[in-house]
């Protein structure tokens, strides 16, 4: 009721300033919504306590992938004006849109269809934790700053007003050519702190999902890899985890055991072999770890390997400290040396060592002439 | 001459810890090393310090001072394409090397000149060596061994070396052309990462080897401070030969290319009064 009478001030509101509410068209709003959603401090406060804000930035919002979708595209609860509660939106719902070529209203019932088969959708017999950790679809497509790639070349679109006069063509160009140009809005360290934060370098929750034995060290073995390293210094494009755990679709993330998975063990050179990556690719260099797990359990051969060559390590420091001191101490106890080298001088003469020399050799000579 | 020799040659390893008493000199005595092994080493030297001070910052890549080094090379895709240049240097030293020894082995061979007791081929006399030695500076000898021209320690350093270049440019290979080394290597799913874990930790090896052992032996330990310059005239001084390699010293003397420093020092002594005396 306290919304009802909130939002019919607003409107009364809005009726005393009419300069303001012929709102500018910046994207498919031909309801109006912005009458009232355009202004800042269109909040309430709910029932759980929390502030929840009302206000649309319309500029961002216009320039984003959705600005040109009517609000009640999505927004489908709402049936009257001023509205009532509405429910959260379903992104499988058909929106005003009709994609060129088709009969059909757009949607992202495909999208979500994948989605609802991969690894991250909810399962039906999963308990509550699971549910709630798993991503729903504005965990990933969530974009506060309605980033846009870079558009096309400006011939691009000189070419289109051959026959469009509209700009509104050249805008239609820009989104369908939007994933032929970049893949995701996200630089690879995005798409990798997406994966990560407050999930998949979570370990106590990713043991918890029992997934493989080196889900729970994915982070940190991706870290360790060549493809993380040339994303964390930007030299060159390196494998983020969608590149390879989905390189088509995105939403079809399913486990590496599984047949239809674009990782599994004999179609994953395929996914290595894209575009920009390693076209030379086989199925030898697929069947290397990328993730290299280490520790006894994950890895036991590379686990004693590094055990056996930190031992050898220690072992020949161990000796050869312990061989060069003993040798520096007695070359300097035997005065085999005493001096830097630059002020060597020969030791005095062993002069009983000479007189014995000289006594033995003259009895060699004479028993050789008696021979 | 070798009369001359002849007469000297009867004194011959007569005297005890002879090293001790001989004058040398700085830019060597006795001749040891050809052009060949000195440019081979001073390569060795050039790319082992680059590929310790360009590998450990790329290995190390997340630590400050790592950070410091790879900004100065010019950012660590710099330190990388150095690395590898001189990794292909590497590779053409130890081939080098490979040619010079076949080749001279093959001509010292065909010259009837080949003696495998000068060569780094180990033995058990090298066994005897090391232990005689450990007893000598633990006070239970009084002298050294007698080595030959490449003892006990040469040819650890030696096989260490070869040891070690030969994994990392195994290993190095697997980093820089992958798909080249998983047709070649036999199980790559299993060896390729345990050679990717060789080649940091036999680079560390190979470093701690160099600067406890060469460093120190060559450098360091007294008597040896700072150098000498064999290295560049490929000739060994005196008191290193007799003390070290006392063997070749006296197949230098039966074969007259060297005096015998043992005749010489009698000849000195019976000018002085004490030994005329008695």
């Amino acid at each position: 009721m306290k919304v009802v009478v909130n939002s019919l001030f607003i409107v009364m509101l809005m009726a005393l300033f009419p300069a303001m509410a012929g709102a500018q068209q910046l994207f498919g709003d031909e309801e109006n919504c912005l009458m009232c959603h355009k202004h800042r401090r269109m909040a309430r406060i709910d029932e759980k306590g929390e502030r929840r804000n009302y206000y649309l930035r319309e500029h961002a919002f216009g320039a984003s992938i959705h600005g040109k979708v009517p609000c009640r595209g999505c927004h489908t609860s709402i049936k009257e004006l001023p509205h009532k509660d509405v429910k959260p939106v379903d992104c499988t719902v058909e929106c005003h849109l009709k994609a060129p070529f088709s009969r059909e209203r757009f949607s992202h019932k495909w999208a979500v269809k994948l989605f609802k088969e991969s690894v991250h959708a909810p399962k039906p017999d999963e308990p509550e934790w699971a549910v709630k950790s798993k991503p729903d679809c504005k965990y990933c497509h969530y974009e506060p700053s309605y980033k846009r790639p870079p558009g096309l070349p400006s011939q691009a679109y000189e070419r289109c007003k051959n026959c469009h006069q509209e700009e509104e063509v050249a805008r239609a160009l820009e989104h369908v050519t939007h994933r032929l140009r970049v893949k995701t809005s996200r630089s690879p360290l995005e798409i990798v702190e997406l994966c990560s934060k407050n999930c998949h370098e979570d370990r106590s929750l990713m043991e918890k999902f029992k997934v493989n034995p080196k889900a729970p060290v994915a982070v940190e073995t991706y870290k360790e890899t060549l493809h993380y390293r040339v994303n964390q210094f930007g030299f060159g494009k390196g494998a983020d985890c969608i590149d390879c755990h989905a390189p088509l679709t995105f939403h079809d993330i399913r486990k590496s055991t599984d047949p239809q998975s674009h990782l599994y063990k004999d179609v994953r050179y395929k996914a290595c072999r894209q575009e920009g990556c390693h076209p030379e690719a086989t199925q030898k260099i697929a069947a290397i770890d990328t993730h290299i797990a280490k520790g006894k359990g994950l890895n036991p051969a590379l686990h004693y390997a590094e055990l056996v060559m930190l031992a050898i390590t220690v072992g020949t420091l161990i000796a050869l400290i312990s061989l060069t001191t003993l040798e520096s101490f007695a070359r300097w106890r035997n005065r085999d040396a005493r001096i830097l080298r630059w002020k060597r001088r020969p030791q005095p003469l062993p002069v009983e060592e000479i007189k014995g020399v000289i006594s033995e050799v003259k009895t060699e000579v004479k028993d050789d002439g008696k021979k | 001459m070798m009369e001359k020799n002849d007469k000297a040659i009867k004194y011959l390893g007569k005297i005890k810890n002879l090293h001790r008493y001989v004058d040398m000199n700085p830019k060597g005595d006795y001749k040891r090393y050809s052009v060949h092994i000195r440019i081979t080493h001073f390569l060795t030297i050039l790319t082992f310090v680059v590929a310790i001070s360009t590998g450990l910052p790329i290995y190390f890549h997340n630590a400050d001072w790592a950070r410091a080094v790879n900004a100065a090379m010019g950012g660590i895709e710099i330190t990388r394409i150095i690395h590898r240049v001189n990794a292909v240097t590497f590779i053409l030293n130890m081939v080098y090397h490979l040619i010079v020894i076949l080749a001279g082995t093959v001509y010292k061979i065909m010259r009837r000149e080949f003696d495998y007791r000068r060569t780094m081929i180990p033995g058990l006399k090298d066994m005897a060596d090391a232990l005689d030695d450990m007893l000598y500076f633990l006070g239970f000898r009084d002298s050294r061994p007698r080595m030959d021209k490449f003892g006990y320690k040469q040819k650890f350093h030696y096989f260490a070396i070869g040891w070690g270049n030969s994994w990392l440019v195994i290993s190095g290979l697997c980093f820089w052309v992958p798909h080249i080394m998983v047709q070649v290597l036999p199980y790559p799913e299993v060896t390729f990462n345990f050679l990717r874990l060789m080649h940091a930790e036999e680079s560390i090896l190979a470093t701690l080897v160099i600067v406890f052992w060469h460093l120190v032996n060559v450098h360091i330990a007294p008597g040896r401070f700072p150098m000498q310059w064999l290295f560049l005239t490929g000739r060994i001084a005196r008191d290193y030969q007799l003390e070290e390699h006392f063997l070749e010293y006296e197949r230098l003397v039966k074969s007259g290319e060297a005096e015998c420093e043992e005749y010489k020092l009698i000849k000195k002594a019976l000018e002085t009064k004490e030994v005329n005396e008695g």
